[in-house]
């Protein structure tokens, strides 16, 4: 459950860090949308994650939140690269 | 090309990268496969699927200890190994220069279990600590090595520094070939940062004794010198060992013990590595004559406790399943990552290289790790079933049976590759990942149906998940290449 | 015309040597760096640590010097900075 908590954390963090960058942004044809809710949780999460793992024992937390950032991550990047194809999809139809 | 800061760099990740990449994404596979070693060596047995979870009964650990004490008798170097929660028999194991090998004993009356011989998951193990070249020369080059990782990683951190956090998320495989694999290299190589950083210097660190030979630590995992069997001052080991497993467990508590050794003037029942993070070999001493506790040896403490973190770290044997999980999908893509590496290297060097002997060989070793590597892995699961369980030397055959199929994949890899058709190379390699991964399952359920398979989520489901899982990404990645972007 | 590529690839193979001789000094150098540390290190109760840390900074040091420019490169060589090292090294391995 904390592994789960804690990856869920990570994705959106990641998630909206991805949001924040021009290039996402120009791949995914969308404008700079709600930056200071995207800027506050990519700021927030890591730490909420970090205190949710920290209820584990002191190594185990720290490498499940690390590795919960490699995952999460890895979610992420998956999701902004198949939302960044679906979007080129109609760009190259026309 | 100018000399500057960028360039040099690059230079230097690029050729340390290839160089060691090569053997990098071999060891980092052989470990990531490691992580489970036990499971695999139970999958590997498949006589122990039938057997029902007991606990280990006093009956059993004296009938064990008195076919240890025989072994010892005839001059034989073994150790017992106690049952737990991922190996649930007992095992009478010896040394056979790769991997810890013998009989399952029944954890209930102490009965050989007659399961077929192999190593397992510990070729694996062999295979990522040593290349299966012994523990001086192997060691060595996987040292070597991880400090090149270490290089390549500062390189290439100098390299995108200033892209690093923008660049995190970036992939876009509809771009040029060089620049998706790039992307994806990026992707995977900063995402994997801490964990790459982490398991490779903790590596680097148990096993420096062996870069630096003429200083001597305590990170070494193994007692280099151990003591063999002392016949002149043997002592007949006599005493019934449950009532000092009774004794031990009051020391170390319940269920952590690991294994048992037995010296000639000591039998040594040692704290499993499953039972504290700092992976030390802490164990309590009984007289082998009359059954009496000599005394309780703790590992080191304090800073020089710092060598079983560091192993603690490294071998995660102290962690959760879920732990171990996280280690093998890290693993796993760091193995990924660094193949990319691999074929960036080979896509960059076509242009001025293309058609000469360098770069079909480049081509080739490309190919043979990044997926030869796992085709062997799998024909060494597909041997494991289909050479009779009775065969004498069976383990060794299968060895035999990974590394030929190992070195036909290469030859392969190196004369299509040579004839100029490398991306069918690739697409047949990935063919032969594919029905190997996605016909496992249905060997595992051919070769079990005579000792009575169930459906249940264990060990063998697990293995073959798993393994048709990698057979379904191989089938999409030959998709992929066929499509000849 | 073939004046131009020819001379891109000479400067290029130089280029490559360059660094190839200079990557090697380095490993040498740091390798005898790490070592030193090691045997100074060696009979203090804290040794472990210190091999830790040797061994991490052992790749650091190796992609800094390569790092640095080759003026800087051959000024910090010739500084001495060598010799310290291979003294330090030979003298704690008992050579002198």
């Amino acid at each position: 459950m904390i592994a789960f908590v804690a990856l869920l954390c990570w994705v959106s963090a990641l998630l909206s860090h991805g949001l924040l960058q021009p290039k996402i942004q120009r791949l995914l044809g969308i404008g700079n949308r709600h930056g200071g809710l995207l800027q506050a949780v990519r700021c927030v999460l890591p730490v909420v994650a970090l205190v949710v793992c920290l209820r584990q024992s002191m190594p185990l937390a720290l490498l499940l939140w690390l590795g919960m950032f490699s995952l999460g991550g890895l979610l992420a990047g998956g999701v902004l690269t198949l939302a960044s194809v679906r979007a080129r999809k109609p760009r190259v139809g026309a | 090309m100018r000399d500057t800061l960028r360039n040099r760099m690059g230079w230097l990740h690029s050729w340390v990268g290839f160089v060691s990449g090569l053997i990098l994404v071999v060891v980092f596979t052989g470990g990531t496969l490691a992580m489970f070693d036990t499971e695999i060596t139970r999958w590997m047995q498949p006589e122990l699927a039938v057997l029902p979870q007991t606990a280990l009964t006093a009956e059993a650990l004296n009938h064990a200890g008195e076919q240890m004490q025989a072994l010892q008798g005839a001059g034989q170097m073994a150790f017992l190994s106690l049952p737990s929660e991922r190996d649930p028999v007992l095992r009478i194991l010896h040394y056979d220069g790769h991997a810890f090998v013998g009989p399952a004993l029944s954890p209930r009356d102490g009965a050989d279990l007659n399961v077929r011989q192999t190593q397992g998951g510990q070729l694996f193990f062999d295979l990522h600590q040593s290349l299966y070249r012994g523990p001086v020369w192997g060691n060595m080059v996987t040292e070597i090595v991880a400090i090149g990782l270490l290089i390549a990683v500062f390189s290439g951190l100098v390299i995108h520094f200033r892209n690093l956090v923008p660049d995190l998320l970036l992939f876009r495989p509809f771009a040029a070939p060089g620049r998706s694999w790039l992307d994806a290299h990026l992707m995977a190589g900063v995402l994997m940062l801490p964990f790459i950083i982490m398991i490779t210097y903790t590596g680097a660190v148990i096993h420096g004794p062996r870069l630096f030979p003429m200083i001597s630590n305590g990170h070494g995992g193994k007692a280099a010198n151990r003591a063999g069997p002392d016949k002149a001052h043997g002592m007949a080991s006599a005493a019934p060992l449950a009532p000092m497993w009774e004794q031990a467990k009051a020391v170390f508590g319940e269920g952590n013990i690991g294994f048992i050794r037995f010296e000639p003037r000591t039998i040594s029942f040692y704290r499993s590595d499953a039972a504290d993070f700092v992976m030390t070999r802490d164990h309590v001493d009984f007289s082998p004559r009359d059954g009496r506790q000599i005394g309780v040896k703790y590992g080191e403490r304090g800073i020089q406790a710092l060598g079983g973190v560091m192993r603690g770290l490294h071998y995660a044997r102290w962690g959760t399943t879920g732990l171990r999980w996280l280690y093998f999908v890290c693993g796993a893509v760091g193995s990924a990552m660094m193949s990319a590496g691999l074929v960036l290297f080979v896509i960059k060097h076509r242009r001025a290289h293309g058609g000469t002997v360098k770069l079909a060989l480049a081509e080739a070793f490309t190919l043979s790790v990044t997926l030869g590597l796992p085709v062997a892995a799998l024909g060494f699961l597909w041997s494991n079933r289909l050479i009779a369980p009775s065969l004498a030397q069976r383990d060794l055959l299968e060895a035999k049976v990974f590394f030929l199929l190992w070195l036909c994949l290469l030859l392969h890899a190196v004369v299509r590759s040579g004839a100029g058709c490398v991306r069918a190379a690739w697409r047949e390699q990935a063919w032969a990942l594919a029905v190997l991964g996605c016909g496992l399952p249905l060997l595992d359920l051919l070769s079990r149906r005579g000792s009575g398979w169930t459906p249940q989520l264990d060990v063998y489901l697990a293995v073959d998940a798993c393994a048709f899982g990698f057979g379904v990404l191989a089938m999409w990645g030959q998709s992929m290449i066929a499509r000849d972007r | 015309m073939t004046r131009g590529p020819a001379k891109a690839a000479a400067k290029k193979g130089a280029l490559w040597k360059r660094w190839l001789s200079r990557g090697a000094c380095i490993v040498a150098f740091a390798y005898l760096a790490t070592l030193g540390v090691f045997f100074l290190a060696g009979r203090r109760p804290e040794a472990i640590l210190f091999q830790s840390l040797g061994l991490a900074a052992m790749p650091l040091l190796i992609v800094v010097l390569f790092a640095l420019p080759k003026g800087l490169f051959r000024g910090t060589f010739k500084s001495g900075a060598s010799l310290v090292v291979l003294g330090v090294s030979a003298l704690q391995a008992g050579i002198f």
